[in-house]
């Protein structure tokens, strides 16, 4: 049995050289815990991946608190959630204290002019990226293009969208299934 | 009791960022910077990017909103209200994994959901454009952060880093 010692410095050194998002993240966390340490197999790793993928929550996250709880149930999954976001969570706590307590925040306006703008750029292209990967035909593409119409022109609740999506989402494969049985 | 309604809202946010952890920003954007005030467009612009150049998930950026509304204790619980609703999902649905996937209707409501995530991420971007994307400049920044974002192996943290030395020589 793998000890929880072992899982917690594994999962903190991987939440401390994490960086960009859930793919490079996973691949990280499949050089260590599949292929060095061997501690899950190819398809348990896919099976993370998957759960990640359909439940809320941040995918690389989600993953390793399916493998903690591979590796040593409840305590497996509270230790190794806890240590891949402890580093991330201890570094953004100083970078806040610096920023409202002791004025770090870029007084230099060209920074925040420089930072706002690429953080606009990323948001739009994790958008974009999302997009490519989702919008299949052409019923998708309308759902995406509605729900930003109701949230950008007519502020419409989140929730609400959600759940539109979510009914509509059923109404085209039901309809689909209808077509191609 | 600001405590209490910070958690309750990153509870909720918790339970509802399918796709990843980017599906967070409009919730924010549109509930603590538009509708109550409780953080400038700058704050969560910044909030962000320090979300983006620490290591881990940009969902932290939670912890640096806790932290300007409660300090310390309100940095801890918007973390920990982030991610313990996916957490227990995780782990309590860790043995229906199949049952899951082969539920067709709730993948067809999954699917539903993500493609709206698309669509209001993509509004919330351009909010927030109004706010941090200043003269043609910034325009270019933007466009270039996107481009590179989107077509070079470059991370996001490279991006962020850059942007902010860029703009601090030439803007």
């Amino acid at each position: 049995m793998i000890g929880l010692g072992k899982i917690f410095r594994t999962f903190l050194v991987l939440g401390s050289i994490g960086f960009g998002g859930a793919m490079p993240m996973l691949a990280l966390i499949h050089q260590e815990v599949v292929e060095r340490r061997k501690w899950i197999s190819p398809s348990q790793f896919a099976e993370a991946t998957a759960i990640g993928q359909t439940l809320p929550g941040p995918i690389a996250v989600d993953a390793v608190s399916y493998i903690g709880h591979r590796l040593r149930k409840w305590p497996g999954a509270i230790v190794a959630t806890g240590a891949f976001i402890l580093p991330s969570f201890v570094l953004m706590v100083l970078l806040s204290l610096l920023y409202f307590r002791h004025g770090l925040n870029p007084r230099a306006e060209g920074i925040f002019k420089g930072v706002g703008a690429a953080v606009v750029g990323l948001i739009l292209a994790a958008s974009i990226r999302m997009g490519k990967a989702a919008t299949k035909d052409l019923s998708g593409f309308l759902l995406a293009l509605a729900s930003f119409l109701l949230l950008w022109a007519f502020h419409g609740s989140i929730l609400l969208i959600f759940g539109l999506g979510a009914l509509l989402g059923v109404l085209i494969h039901l309809h689909q299934g209808k077509r191609t049985p | 009791m600001i405590l209490w309604r910070l958690t309750l809202f990153f509870l909720k946010i918790g339970a509802l960022t399918f796709g990843g952890g980017m599906a967070m920003i409009p919730f924010i954007h549109q509930e603590l910077v538009e509708d109550l005030h409780w953080l400038t467009p700058r704050e969560f612009s910044d909030a962000i990017a320090l979300g983006q150049v620490t290591p881990g998930p940009v969902a932290i950026s939670a912890a640096f909103i806790g932290f300007k509304l409660g300090g310390l204790l309100g940095a801890a619980a918007a973390t920990a209200a982030i991610f313990s609703p996916s957490f227990l999902m995780t782990v309590m649905a860790s043995h229906q994994l199949q049952r899951l996937q082969g539920n067709r209707t709730l993948q067809a409501a999954l699917k539903g959901i993500t493609l709206c995530v698309i669509g209001i991420l993509f509004s919330a971007g351009l909010d927030l454009a109004q706010a941090s994307v200043k003269g043609v400049e910034g325009l270019l920044l933007a466009t270039a952060a996107l481009l590179l974002s989107l077509y070079s192996p470059l991370r996001p943290v490279f991006l962020i880093l850059g942007a902010g030395v860029l703009g601090y020589l030439f803007f």
